[in-house]
């Protein structure tokens, strides 16, 4: 064999090699927007913008996800606190509609210090 | 060494060489393959042996051949299967012509080549994978691609180099052309 | 003892020109692709089964399941909507699930459409179509000659078989393709009309109201 010829013989290995090195190291996880409503649990990506309805004993609960933020646009719920709540972007930060039975938190990516360690529901 | 398109282009031997390829490409369509999407890389010998002889031009129809010919004759011209096909051969063509051309004999033979053209194909194969059909989630294949691709870059470089040295007509092909 | 294989049958060829078959062809892939449900392209793929069947392609249902359930496979890597289980870390979503889904019929349909539409006796214009022409009277002559080929002495046999087609020694001449009979080409009549009717209309009807 040629010089050349061990050259792209090494780096085809070294791709090989690198390639598994990649898909194999430990990352931490995509920014999700969970919701937990009267049917469950349902996941969203945190970077993609769109309007999820969460439903719950009083109704519709509409939850918008814009420019990696999520906040409550409207709730059936009597005082609108998690309305007031305002917009979430980081990782175990939660907005929760008592009235209504709905949460909804963001997971994945680096935990940040502030968050609780657990949260009951 | 031939030029670039100033001799008429050898329409019967380009013809001949695309017949071969898709002679290759249908018995690689029969093996099993061990994941999806991944291809031996049979047809490119014929793509592969006659570097020393045919003009860039004469490559080019040889390439074009192979590819819509492949689409043709398994009957996958429209569909994704075509798209996989054209990216993959059309990449390493680019880079084993290129590197035929632009490196002293001495240096590179055509086991280097074609281990070169596989890492292209398979390179292309994978980024079609995660953008079009699987999404990034399949970048996992990565390391098989490339692991398998080592492989079968390096057999058929061997394969061609064994033809190329104990073929009589092609031997005789070269004498003539 | 294994059965020998059937032979398989074009039905359509005897229905459809080629050229008239391969834009057929598209109109279905368009149906297909511009589906917005998985529901639509389920069918559709359904549909396309069907046809290959009746173009004669060998259609491995294996093959097809295993591409669809892959795509479902790496698409729930990207959780979408209600979940449904978690497996592991993995929370396995209805949204994700369905997307795959949809995914894997289109590529399934695509391939389907294609067996179905592409015919080996379609005409590609100007030179280029020429030069497929002996290209492809050249292949089938390599492949009515595979059995030649011998494992255990590939490279003389591979020889001799290329000598036997592209004679290089002296005083030889080539079986030209010149002498290979045209390409076979039936006119669409009614019932290939009548055909194309009935599978492009009700698709384009799935693809556009089955939301």
């Amino acid at each position: 064999m040629k010089p050349l010829d061990w050259f792209f013989l090494v780096l085809s290995l070294a791709l090989t090699v690198g390639t598994a090195w990649v898909v194999l190291a430990p990352t931490d996880a995509p920014l999700r927007v969970e919701v937990q409503d009267a049917g469950g649990t349902s996941i969203y990506p945190l970077d993609e913008d769109r309007t999820i309805e969460a439903q719950g004993p009083l109704g519709i609960t509409s939850i918008h996800v814009a420019q990696n933020g999520v906040f409550v646009h409207d709730s059936p719920c009597t005082n609108k606190v998690c309305i007031a709540m305002g917009t979430i972007r980081t990782s175990g930060q939660f907005v929760a509609c008592l009235p209504n039975r709905v949460f909804v938190r963001i997971t994945g990516g680096a935990p940040s210090p502030e968050t609780p360690d657990a949260g009951v529901w | 060494m031939p030029g670039f398109g100033k001799r008429p282009v050898r329409t019967d031997l380009v013809a001949f060489f695309g017949a071969l390829s898709l002679f290759f490409a249908t018995l690689e369509y029969l093996f099993p393959k061990p994941i999806p999407f991944f291809r031996l890389g049979l047809s490119n010998l014929p793509l592969l042996v006659s570097l020393g002889f045919f003009s860039f031009r004469e490559q080019l129809l040889l390439l074009l051949l192979k590819v819509v010919g492949t689409g043709i004759v398994n009957g996958t011209l429209t569909s994704y299967v075509f798209l996989f096909s054209t990216g993959a051969t059309l990449a390493s063509f680019l880079v084993m012509y290129g590197l035929y051309r632009l490196t002293p004999p001495r240096l590179v033979s055509l086991t280097g080549i074609s281990l070169a053209g596989a890492i292209a194909s398979n390179a292309v194969q994978i980024a079609l994978a995660m953008g079009i059909v699987y999404g990034p989630a399949s970048g996992v294949v990565a390391p098989w691609y490339f692991g398998l691709g080592t492989f079968t870059g390096w057999a058929m470089g061997w394969g061609a180099t064994q033809f190329q040295k104990h073929s009589k007509w092609l031997g005789r092909l070269r004498g003539q052309t | 003892m294994a059965k020998p294989n059937r032979p398989r049958t074009d039905r359509l060829a005897c229905l459809l020109h080629p050229t008239a078959r391969f834009f057929w062809g598209l109109a279905l892939l368009a149906c297909l692709v511009f589906a917005a449900d998985w529901k639509a392209r389920g069918l559709l793929a359904l549909l396309g089964m069907g046809l290959a069947l009746a173009a004669g392609k060998r259609v491995s249902f294996g093959y097809f399941a295993f591409l669809v359930a892959s795509v479902v496979v790496f698409n729930l890597f990207l959780p979408v909507g209600r979940v449904w289980l978690t497996l592991g870390p993995v929370p396995i979503t209805e949204g994700a699930f369905f997307l795959g889904l949809g995914k894997g019929m289109t590529f399934a349909g695509l391939v389907f459409f294609s067996l179905a539409s592409i015919s080996r006796d379609l005409r590609l214009p100007g030179r280029f179509g020429a030069l497929w022409g002996q290209t492809f009277a050249w292949y089938e002559q390599l492949m009515d000659q595979r059995k030649a080929l011998k494992p255990r002495a590939l490279l003389m046999s591979i020889d001799r078989l290329l000598e036997r087609l592209y004679p290089t020694r002296p005083g030889t001449e080539a079986d030209r393709p010149a002498n290979r009979k045209p390409f076979a080409s039936t006119k669409t009549g009614f019932p290939g009309w009548l055909l194309m009717g009935l599978t492009v209309v009700p698709a384009a009807l799935v693809s556009v109201f089955l939301r």
